[in-house]
């Protein structure tokens, strides 16, 4: 499983439907979390649950208390929400 | 605030009333300007299916006195032994005077009554059953505890943002002094947040003008008056899910319980995801998370959760002795939960509002 592509397509697909400019042509320093509204996070964050149980066998809840708040989201960037998905499954196979 | 708690006072009566207006999300897709794209995306994350709305004109106190009504009718509790009527709602009748007082005269309780109003939302239940056990605690025999909205008085008519999640409802609650158990509360607020859910303009801070009544574009592609309520999505979400789970886990241990002793979490209906999210991080079976308030009514505001208990549970709470845990959370910031026990009480199934009362 290559983690940065399951969070690219999951990218991609929520944008099917918002249509974000910037989301067409993601990188890694795309301010992701200013990019979309709440609903959008959300549906993010379902779209990751659903490809990592696909990809894992396990349900991982992807929000935490900090999902949202813009200091601190694991939602800022690609890079960043990498480095907390990778957390998070080794959180949950231990 | 320090955990309180309370002996010997329980909640007798709960009865719960909504709009007699079933509303397809569907069906509004025009009105909000959904395409099928954004239609499907909000269903998907958020889980709508339909919503209970009022008629024009009819108030919170009306379903309310509708509930109270219910519980008058088909219990043995009589009008004459209640001495307190709170109201808890953000859409009173008048800004003044307090619509409890009203309502005093509109169910023909004594004049001895104390009644007054509460201006609180979604953790307004809490807040309220906290001040109707604190009357009865200090030797009220019954307090009747009112709580709802009608939330067309505050939500902006093609304001696709939050209009589409409230649904209008009223419920009355008897609180009497009775053997039972030991209740637990606990109540939190913290101002700094209040621009995160607010109705910016209506107050003396800053008055009605004639602009303040103009719908306009947001930022947020809601279409809204000023005058109509403001909520930041990623805020209050946040604010959710770092508030809640420690509330429940406080709330619990001061009870002396363990999740597994408690029958139901019953918790303000405000979105499927974050119910489902609060019930993983506290590690409880899902099955004791009902969480489909929000989908088949709408947000019914302080009424959330007796909306639940009349709505999906009225069979269990009718027949059976429950240990719940209840927590509510939102405008203000403030958010508070409490562990009761609930024995046999009357708690019909959710009416709709009718005309003619």
């Amino acid at each position: 499983m290559n983690l940065k592509t399951i969070i690219l397509k999951a990218v991609k697909d929520v944008n099917e439907q918002l249509q974000i400019d910037e989301l067409e042509n993601i990188h890694e320093e795309t301010p992701l979390f200013e990019l979309l509204d709440s609903l959008g996070t959300l549906d993010l964050i379902l779209e990751l649950e659903s490809s990592l149980e696909e990809h894992t066998g396990e349900y991982i809840a992807v929000a935490n208390e900090e999902s949202m708040d813009k200091n601190n989201t694991p939602f800022k960037t690609i890079v960043t929400l990498e480095t907390y998905l990778l957390q998070r499954i080794a959180d949950e196979s231990n | 605030m320090s955990q309180i708690s309370f002996a010997n006072i329980a909640i007798t009566a709960m009865a719960t009333t909504v709009g007699n207006n079933i509303i397809e999300l569907e069906d509004e897709k025009e009105r909000f300007g959904f395409d099928d794209d954004s239609f499907s995306r909000l269903q998907r994350s958020i889980g709508l299916k339909t919503r209970y709305i009022a008629d024009e004109g009819v108030c919170a106190s009306d379903l309310c006195v509708q509930s109270a009504e219910n519980i008058f009718a088909n219990t043995e509790i009589i009008k004459e032994e209640i001495e307190a009527i709170l109201f808890v709602t953000q859409s009173p009748d008048y800004k003044a005077p307090s619509t409890a007082i009203i309502m005093q005269d509109r169910l023909g309780l004594p004049k001895s009554c104390a009644a007054f109003d509460i201006n609180l939302g979604c953790s307004g239940f809490i807040y309220g059953l906290f001040t109707a056990f604190s009357y009865v605690n200090s030797g009220m025999k019954k307090v009747l505890l009112c709580v709802g909205d009608v939330n067309s008085y505050f939500s902006g008519e093609r304001d696709k943002i939050f209009t589409p999640l409230m649904g209008d409802a009223g419920s009355a609650i008897i609180i009497e002094k009775k053997d039972a158990p030991r209740s637990f509360f606990s109540l939190y607020s913290d101002g700094s947040g209040y621009k995160h859910l607010i109705v910016p303009t209506g107050g003396a801070r800053t008055p009605s003008t004639p602009e303040t009544l103009i719908p306009k574009e947001r930022e947020d592609g809601g279409i809204r008056r000023d005058e109509d309520l403001f909520m930041d999505g990623k805020e209050v979400f946040n604010f959710a899910i770092k508030t809640v789970p420690p509330l429940i886990k406080e709330i619990v241990e001061f009870a002396g319980k363990e999740n597994d002793e408690i029958d139901y979490f019953v918790l303000h209906q405000a979105n499927p995801y974050i119910l489902k999210t609060i019930a993983s991080r506290l590690k409880v079976e899902k099955e004791k998370v009902p969480l489909e308030t929000g989908q088949i009514y709408g947000n019914q505001n302080a009424a959330s959760i007796p909306g639940t208990i009349n709505g999906f549970l009225s069979d269990e709470f009718s027949s059976k002795k429950l240990t719940i845990a209840i927590a509510g959370f939102g405008i203000g910031l403030s958010w508070g939960g409490a562990v009761i026990q609930m024995d046999n009480i009357y708690a019909p199934k959710t009416e709709l509002y009718k005309k003619e009362l």
